[in-house]
């Protein structure tokens, strides 16, 4: 049994006596049966990744590595259907929109799931998919885009900060059900968080609000993919 | 570079001058983060793969001490 060979790098070596040569080429061989998944599946976790390598402590999810990865799952006729994972605390506007955008501008069916949290900038990652689910203990925070490193004190810079703010807002609005007012509101909410302002949101509160599709978990988020697959693919056919 | 996050800035940004040892290398079409430990050997540190088959692979558990070998492309 490999259950526990990576527990340690001793352990490891004792159960697989590898030759000297050709042992990287081993390891790509899958000993286990490979059951071909038609649902793929991304997880967004940490912070997401801009056009700086964020220090090692932070956990991040960079778009080099999900950008072609939708783009294989688009392309790829045996995959037809992706689950997006959230689990993040926010990060680069520019590369979580970019990655919102290329989830919302995807053909097959697409279902998003926020576990522990979706905050600040996967909010539009969270609602980029065709239907999304929130677990019931997951939070979402919602809080405005703040100017971080040299601020200059000029009306042009609230300007640049309003239009990223409204990009973000546009995002949510179009692909979810809440008003834009609601989402504005609550996003300048004052007396519920400590350092900031904005809402924090809770499983049922981002559903009432119609942030988010449905209360959920796992197994409602991959039948509820495979429903819009069925779906699509009946679409298909009857064409 | 524009930050929305709901981390404080000083948390995301410590140790930026520190320097990244982590490697990326594909084994079969499937990209793992490989920390070196040794000379000719990395701890995997992470998959990175939408496949969820591919998770399943024991071998490319996190955690796992590989043996690079030199490559064909010297």
């Amino acid at each position: 049994m490999h259950f526990f060979t990576n527990m340690g790098s001793e352990e490891n070596e004792k159960s697989t006596p590898a030759p000297d040569v050709g042992i990287l080429q081993q390891l790509g061989q899958l000993e286990i049966p490979k059951p071909e998944s038609n649902i793929h599946c991304i997880t967004i976790v940490g912070q997401i990744e801009g056009h700086i390598i964020l220090p090692p402590q932070n956990k991040t999810t960079k778009y080099e590595h999900i950008i072609p990865q939708l783009v294989a799952i688009e392309q790829n006729p045996k995959i037809e259907g992706l689950l997006i994972i959230l689990n993040t605390i926010g990060g680069d506007v520019e590369a979580g929109l970019a990655l919102a955008e290329m989830i919302a501008s995807m053909t097959k069916p697409t279902v998003s799931l926020v576990l522990g949290g979706g905050h600040s900038i996967g909010v539009p990652i969270a609602v980029a998919s065709d239907y999304s689910f929130i677990a019931e203990t997951a939070t979402m925070t919602i809080h405005p885009i703040r100017l971080t490193g040299l601020v200059i004190g000029v009306p042009q810079t609230f300007e640049y900060l309003d239009k990223m703010q409204d990009r973000v807002i546009k995002f949510v609005v179009q692909h979810s059900k809440i008003e834009e007012r609601t989402l504005r509101d609550l996003m300048f909410n004052t007396g519920q968080l400590a350092r900031d302002i904005g809402t924090v949101l809770v499983g049922i509160d981002a559903v009432k609000y119609g942030l988010i599709d449905e209360v959920g978990g796992l197994g409602q988020a991959v039948k509820k993919l495979e429903e819009l697959i069925n779906e699509r693919k009946k679409s298909i056919g009857g064409n | 570079m524009m930050l929305y996050t709901v981390f404080p800035l000083e948390l995301v940004l410590e140790g930026i001058d520190r320097k990244y040892d982590l490697r990326e290398i594909e084994i079969d079409n499937v990209k793992i983060l490989v920390e070196p430990v040794d000379v000719d050997k990395g701890k995997i540190i992470s998959v990175i793969s939408s496949n969820p088959a591919v998770y399943l692979n024991p071998k490319l558990y996190p955690g796992n001490i590989i043996k690079f070998i030199p490559s064909q492309r010297l």
